[in-house]
């Protein structure tokens, strides 16, 4: 039976590294995916995850468990993210190859899927990451947060050190901008539900 | 849209209570605007799900390395005294070879080089304070020569090493003293340059003043020298005008 994470972060406070690694395999990809949405480059992302798992090793002691290690985790990996916009100066990019391998999408599809479905899907992606790293940073996070990682309203303003109410509203004009811009994109007609 | 966007949001994201949540469903069920809205949200939200990162390999694993062995620590006394005794080595070689006399006496420091003196008078005041030898036994002689010649061997491999790691350091510190010594200099010229400056300016002070000063008196003098004149042209004058009269006046 899998250990759980306060489990794990327990015998790894005692010095067993091996139950910090599965904490690690247990977080990797969803604290790379999170830097990634905020973030928009992989090469920052997976430098950003690397970095929050080893702060965590080195901060773990300080960890009492006052919250989910996952959301130390998330608390973690948000600030070097804010570190990383300061730093460049500059903001988040949706990035996306220019051009499109069909070879490699038809590797890849599956097999209830064509190509062509494929590819609209990957094309929808983008037009979506796009309209994502135009938002405000705080309705961005806030809306990966929610929709991403299914963080509750109450862990999002604990997260983010803002009222209950600020993470409600940022989400609504969030996702209020985003649909007029995918309307705009013609994402919602061509692609809708 | 009629419903807070507080409520509305709560809604989508099923975060009601029971309660709540059927009261917002029968309002829905009769408001179209709000019913537009949920629905236009909620197809948004459908649309985010289709933006996923790449799927990179990361295998991430936190590793203990082995900690790095620690370079060897000096002895303590090594460092500063290890210094000193080097330096005042340096001082004494130098001194040596140079014949540098230092004695400070009633008239002052004295600091002599050159070789005034002979050799042997120095050797001869150093001998004054060690015991003389031959009052001590032959055995305890020996004694004594073989620890002072083990002393000796000590005293040489102990200033060999120091004497090995003094140019490193010594260039270092050569440089911090010119460094130092520089910024020394400089600030003391800096220094005389602003005595220089107030001084200067004091003394155009004191020269103007002392002209104006100067200037009046030697326009009271004029002052005095053309009244004195006038009184002395006066009376000339006066007695010129007498003789005249004195002269025109002849009884015949």
């Amino acid at each position: 039976m899998p250990s759980t994470d306060e489990e794990l972060v327990a015998l790894s406070v005692g010095g067993d590294l091996d139950s910090f690694n599965q904490l690690v395999l247990r977080w990797e990809r969803p604290i790379y995916a999170l830097a990634y949405r905020v973030l928009g480059r992989e090469e920052d992302a997976r430098d950003v995850a690397q970095e929050t798992f080893l702060r965590a090793f080195r901060a773990l002691k300080g960890f009492k468990g006052q919250s989910k290690f996952s959301s130390w985790l998330y608390r973690i990996a948000l600030n070097l993210c804010r570190d990383w916009i300061r730093r460049e100066r500059r903001a988040p990019v949706s990035q996306v190859p220019e051009g499109i391998d069909i070879a490699e999408l038809a590797g890849e599809a599956v097999s209830s899927e064509s190509i062509e479905n494929r590819l609209a899907r990957q094309q929808l992606g983008r037009v979506v990451g796009h309209a994502m790293s135009a938002l405000p940073e705080e309705q961005r996070t806030a809306i990966i947060l929610k929709e991403y990682h299914g963080l509750t309203f109450q862990e999002i303003a604990e997260l983010l050190d803002c009222p209950l109410s600020t993470v409600k509203t940022r989400l609504y004009q969030g996702l209020t901008v985003l649909r007029r811009q995918l309307r705009d994109a013609g994402v919602e007609s061509t692609f809708g539900s | 849209m009629c419903e807070s966007k507080e409520l509305l949001v709560s809604f989508l994201y099923d975060e009601l209570a029971t309660g709540e949540r059927q009261a917002f469903e029968r309002h829905l069920a009769e408001c179209v605007a709000c019913r537009e809205e949920v629905d236009g949200l909620r197809s948004t939200q459908r649309q985010l799900g289709r933006w996923s990162p790449p799927a990179p390999d990361l295998g991430f694993e936190i590793i203990r390395t082995p900690a790095a062995p620690l370079p060897a620590s000096r002895p303590a006394w090594g460092g500063l005294w290890g210094l000193a005794a080097a330096a005042v080595l340096v001082l004494a070689a130098g001194a040596a070879l140079a014949h540098i006399e230092v004695r400070y006496g009633a008239d002052g420091l004295v600091l002599r080089t050159g070789w005034a003196q002979t050799p042997a008078a120095a050797v001869t005041t150093t001998a004054v304070q060690t015991p003389a030898p031959a009052a001590l036994a032959p055995a305890a002689w020996a004694q004594q020569t073989e620890a002072l010649e083990r002393r000796i061997r000590d005293l040489e491999a102990s200033l060999g090493a120091q004497a090995k790691a003094v140019p490193a350091q010594s260039d270092a510190e050569d440089r911090a003293v010119l460094r130092r010594v520089s910024a020394l200099v400089a600030e003391s010229e800096a220094r005389q340059q602003r005595v220089m400056t107030t001084h200067l300016a004091r003394l155009t002070q004191d020269i103007d003043a002392r002209r104006k000063l100067d200037l009046a008196l030697i326009d009271q003098g004029l002052m005095r020298v053309q009244s004195q004149s006038g009184a002395e042209i006066r009376q000339s004058r006066d007695l010129a005008q007498r003789m005249y009269r004195a002269t025109a006046y002849q009884p015949k």
